[in-house]
Order: structure tokens, then sequence, then C-alpha cells
């Protein structure tokens, strides 16, 4: 997707830092460690437009989307939509917001009320944000049905979240984001605890309906496999910093930071002759509490000089794509 | 002497009684695991994967009753054994790495003292020094799967997921087996993680000539590990062969379909197009074969009897398919 084109979001500079549990001695000399979930990321994201968001647990993706949606308050920085600064906005005015953006969460388990008839869950959010008289609700309700695919609608609708499988219940989570016509959806790991065919049917139904209704999409998943198969655009983060960005074929076909090399070259893939060549770093993603000076990368990073440990690379133009690397 | 692969098993069937039904999940299941050798067993959540490895061991729940087969280890069938010698048979020669195993240490026990534990009650260490000696041991399988010595007395919150899955190989392997069984040891780990436990995986299978079952759902896990791979469908093994074949020259309509259905990082991009309808309730499996109602290639014969293993493209690759090979348009 071309870089023209209208821009819906724009993240500035966002950071949070959860504060850690401190003890009687710490909280008394007055120290306080941070966990810096999210370390001053920006990144934009434009009408009709599918960005990736891939990281390992730990990687501050899922505080991002949080953060986007306002679920978390920010430490600093801007969240713009529309000339709104999202991070500011109070609760009233988020709430009216909100219908412009929704959310499809990971477990499709947890993430509905287990005693609510699917009725009841998709049509929640018209009653809550009054967009449309009562009477048509219903009507509303079954068409958002109908476009997941939970074909005959009247019969899902009377169903509880029990009676489906988690491909179905994906699709109610996915049915109770569009129902307010939003602009724009951020779906957390949908598909990352269904079935291979199950997942690809999911991942199909919101490429279907991103054309159909021309919305954009945030995807926040670990598996770059699926982020290639759906995104127009790729940010991959580390630590809660953005170490990549850029077009999705380009930075998978060839990537520049060490750490996307090193991801992409550990992906399996479903071919045993495949020749690929391989990445290996050390140890595991530490946690956000102490981190090492320089860039966060580092201490794994197996072309690390001089500089990089003391200097942090902020997002450079390489190559056609933002990388945060000090190599060429 | 002939030589016997390590693990047969022959015509398994194993069905869960419930208050009004009988859940077939796995039915006439047979493959072969040979020493040194990695076996993937694939499907879809459902397909019975794991009751086959429960089977094995023996540890099914109250519900679910062999019904039929052998089960062969080094040529003496499992399936006979007194529950006692059942017992010894576990972590002596086959052990098992569950699902979700690493959230299954004791929290408030250093994760040392529980390998120890494994150590002292089964490796039937006769010293007087008996802990010390199992403590010894621990350190070593903490070299072998590649963890610091030093950390044997550390507690499980202070190890990280991958840590925490080599102490589980660890304990899996403290008594030696000849078979381990993996049950998803990597669904929940991170990419880089998760190829650094597949590459401890391999070193042991090679250092130790284990026979090793790995149970996943992602295919591409097995095609990075795995020599042999059974895919299996609704409670039936419906094709097995050597990882490169099933990949490159599966025969079975839903080996084709499963292989497409996950997305690439290399290649081109495709669109994929998903398999129609959901795998069926194992109360009441249909007919003939168990694919037909979801095969584009299913004709009249399918619907009506059941199809069984077939030589294919060699002698170590069957299929169980009416229409094995044929293109799917």
């Amino acid at each position: 997707m071309s870089t023209k084109s209208e821009v819906i979001f724009k993240v500035k500079s966002l950071k949070k830092w959860f504060t850690t549990r401190r003890g009687l001695f710490d909280s008394l000399t007055g120290k306080q460690e941070y966990v810096r979930a999210v370390d001053n990321i920006s990144f934009e994201i434009c009408k009709h437009e599918v960005v990736c968001m891939v990281g390992e647990s730990g990687s501050g993706k899922t505080t991002a989307a949080r953060l986007i949606l306002r679920l978390e308050d920010p430490t600093e920085g801007q969240i713009l939509y529309k000339g709104n600064d999202i991070a500011k906005e109070k609760q009233s005015e988020l709430r009216k917001l909100r219908r412009h953006m929704q959310m499809v969460f990971q477990d499709p388990y947890e993430s509905l009320d287990p005693r609510m008839t699917i009725f009841e869950i998709v049509s929640e959010p018209l009653r809550v944000i009054k967009i449309c008289p009562r009477s048509e609700i219903p009507i509303r309700v079954m068409k958002a049905l109908e476009d997941v695919g939970l074909i005959p609608a009247s019969d899902f609708s009377i169903r509880f979240p029990h009676e489906l499988s988690g491909g179905q219940r994906q699709r109610v989570s996915i049915a109770r984001a569009l129902i307010l016509n939003p602009e724009f959806i951020i779906a957390d790991e949908p598909a990352s605890m269904l079935d291979a065919n199950t997942r690809i049917e999911i991942l199909n139904l919101l490429l279907d309906l991103q054309v159909r209704y021309k919305m954009g999409i945030l995807f926040i998943t670990h598996d770059l496999a699926q982020a290639r198969y759906l995104g127009h655009r790729i940010i991959i983060l580390y630590l809660g910093k953005i170490v990549e960005q850029g077009e999705v074929e380009l930075v998978i076909k060839s990537p520049h930071h060490p750490y996307t090399k090193a991801l992409i070259s550990n992906i399996p893939v479903p071919d045993p002759e495949a020749k690929r060549e391989r990445i290996e770093i050390e140890g595991e993603i530490p946690t956000a509490i102490q981190l090492p000076p320089g860039c966060r990368f580092s201490p794994r990073c197996p072309y690390a000089f001089e500089r990089c440990k003391e200097e942090e690379p902020e997002l450079m133009m390489k190559h056609g794509r933002l990388s945060a690397c000090w190599l060429d | 002497m002939i030589l016997v692969a390590l693990l047969e098993v022959n015509d398994l069937s194993t069905h869960y009684f419930l208050k009004e039904s009988r859940v077939r999940a796995v039915d006439n299941v047979s493959f072969t695991v040979e020493r040194g050798k990695m076996l993937g067993l694939a499907g879809e959540s459902g397909c019975g994967k794991t009751t086959v490895a429960l089977s094995i061991i023996r540890m099914l729940p109250p519900a679910g009753k062999i019904i039929t087969g052998e089960i062969l280890l080094d040529n003496i069938d499992l399936l006979k054994k007194s529950k006692e010698e059942m017992r010894k048979t576990r972590w002596l020669d086959v052990s098992y790495v569950f699902q979700y195993a690493m959230n299954a240490f004791n929290p408030v026990m250093n994760v040392g003292e529980q390998i120890t534990e494994v150590i002292i009650e089964k490796g039937g260490i006769k010293s007087r020094s008996i802990k010390k000696e199992a403590w010894k041991q621990v350190r070593e399988l903490f070299e072998i799967v590649g963890l610091d010595p030093e950390r044997v007395k550390n507690y499980p919150h202070e190890f990280s997921g991958g840590m925490k899955q080599r102490a589980i190989i660890a304990m899996a392997m403290a008594c030696n087996p000849k078979l381990l069984i993996a049950d998803e040891p990597v669904t929940a780990l991170d990419v880089i993680v998760e190829k650094k436990i597949l590459n401890l995986l391999k070193k042991l299978q090679k250092d130790f000539n284990l026979g090793v079952i790995f149970i996943t759902h992602d295919l591409s896990v097995i095609a990075e590990s795995c020599e042999e791979v059974g895919i299996m469908y609704a409670g039936k093994l419906v094709e097995v062969g050597s990882a490169t074949t099933i990949f490159h020259n599966g025969a079975h309509p839903y080996t084709k379909m499963l292989i497409k259905a996950f997305p690439s990082i290399l290649g081109e991009k495709t669109y994929i197009e998903p398999l129609e309808g959901i795998p069926p309730d194992l109360a009441n499996p249909p007919t003939g074969c168990r694919f037909h109602p979801r095969c584009p290639l299913a004709i009249d014969e399918c619907k009506k009897k059941v199809p069984f293993f077939k030589q294919y493209s060699s002698s170590r690759h069957l299929v169980a398919c009416y229409r094995a090979g044929e293109k799917i348009i």
C-alpha cells in the first residue's frame, strides 16, 4: 500500500513503563524500577491498510495494542486519530471514538461471556453505543453473523459460547467487533490458538472483511508466516522498541536487522528439504527491567560491535525500510 | 538375530466410554518407531494423537479403554504387563513430556529436587549416599540439556519458559529411557526458543539413540525435526512415510490439504483455500473412509468401505485411501 494514502492513526513516541513492586526499604529510599513494556515507539497506520506487529512474548506488542485503544494509560506519547489525541481524551470522549476502533482478542475461550447468548454478545456494543434505533438491532446482528460466516445466523444467535468450536467463537468475536462498522480493528493473535485449517479460515475471513468494509487492521502475532499472509506492512518489536519496519515482502525476503534475520531463520517451514541460512542467537528475550546500555539486542547479537554497546540506534532508513541498527 | 523395531503399535483401538456414547478416539492404528528415529504424529485437535500416546504408557483417563491391539516395546507387549510392571516401565523405558508440562513443576520445591525424586524412586540407586548420587546425576542432566548445573537449586519461577522445558526434558531423560514421547513440547514457546528445544531433542535422539514420538498439530515443526511422519485424521492413521515423502509426495488428500494450510515465509505468497467442514463427531463416525464427507475426491467406494493401509511409493510409505495420489482440482 502506498505511503500516500490517508493516515488514520499516528502513534508518536508512545511509552508505557509499569512500576515494579517495591519492598519497604526501596520505598523508603525512593528507589523505583520500571518495566519498560513499550519504550518510545512511533508508527502510522493508513486507511485500508493491514499492519502486522510481530515480536516474541514480552516484546510489548499486546501492551502497544491496549495503549492505542486506551485500555491502558500511556506513560508518555501521543496517539493521534482524526485530530484527537487518544492518549489525553476523557473517558466520555473515548467512548465515542471507540466505536470506530474495535478489538478482537486472542483467546476465544476467555473473551466471550459464557452466560450470554451469541445474540446478546454481538448486540452488546449496539446497546452500549446507540448508533441505531433498537428495532434495527436484530437486523444488524444477523447481518454481522452472516458476514463472519455463522450461517444460518438465526440458528447461531440463540446459542451459547460453549456450544461453539474455537473457530466459531473467534468468528463471534469478529462479528462483535464489526457490528459498529469500525474503521479500524486491532486483532491480537486472533488465530494463534486454532488448528491450521481453522486458522486459515479466520485469516481469510479477516482479509475478506478488510477489503469489503475497507477497514484498517493492526494484526498482532508472533508468527511471521501469518503476518506475511495478511499484512501490507510489518513492524518488528524487540523489548518494547521497534527494530524494523517496512513493506512485508521486503522485510521477510531481505531482512536488515539481525533480530529480524534471526526470527526469520528460526521459523520452521513445512518442507524438510528447504535449505536456509540459520542465524543462531544466544539466550532468550530478557525482561524489560534492566536494559543493557546501547542497543537492547546487542548482548545477543552475533554482529554486535563497540558502538552497539554504547549508543542506542534509532530507526533509520536502510535499503527501503526502517531499521534500528548500526550496521549498513 | 532379527532386528526388531523399538516400538511396534499394531492395530490399536482406544475408545472412551461415556454415559450415552462411545467415542472411537483411536481406531486400528499401527505404526513403528525405530531406535534413534523421530516419528512425528500430526493432525488437527481431537484426531487422537494424544490418546495414542497415552495408550502407549497406559495412562488413559478412566473412561478410556484399549479395545484391541498390541504395543510391543522391544518385542514385549506393554498391554500384557501388570499395573506394577507398567509402573516400572514408565520413566525407565518410556518417558513422557506432557503438553504444558513445564507449568507442572511444584512451585515450592526447587527444580533439582523434583528431578532427584524421579531418580531415587525409579533409578534404584542402592548406595547409602543415595541423595548425593542423585544430585550428581541431576547436575549431569542439566549439563546435557544445556542448563547451568549451578542452577539446580533454583525454583521453577526463576526459570524462563524455555529453561523450564529443558528441565522437563532433563527429568524425562533421568532414567535413560529408550523411548521418549513428547506431546506438543514447543507449542507455547517463541520461535527462537522453539528452535533451540527442537535442536536439543534432536541432539538427545542422536547421542542416546533414543526413539522419539513427537506429537504436534504444527506440520512445519515436524518438517524441521522428524525422520518419519504419521498423519492422523479422526482417530485413524491415514498416511505414514518418511518426512521427505510425506511433504513432497504425500498421497492422501487430507495430508496434501493439511500441508497446504500452512502459510509459509518462503516462495511466492499465495492464497490458501481452507478445507471445508469440520472433523466428524467420533461417537458417530462416518461410514467408510472417515474423511469422505470433506474429501474433494470421494467416490461411492469411499462411503461404503473402510480403506486399509496400502504401500504407495515405497515399502515404508503407507496410505489408507482409494484415490491415493490423485490430483485435487
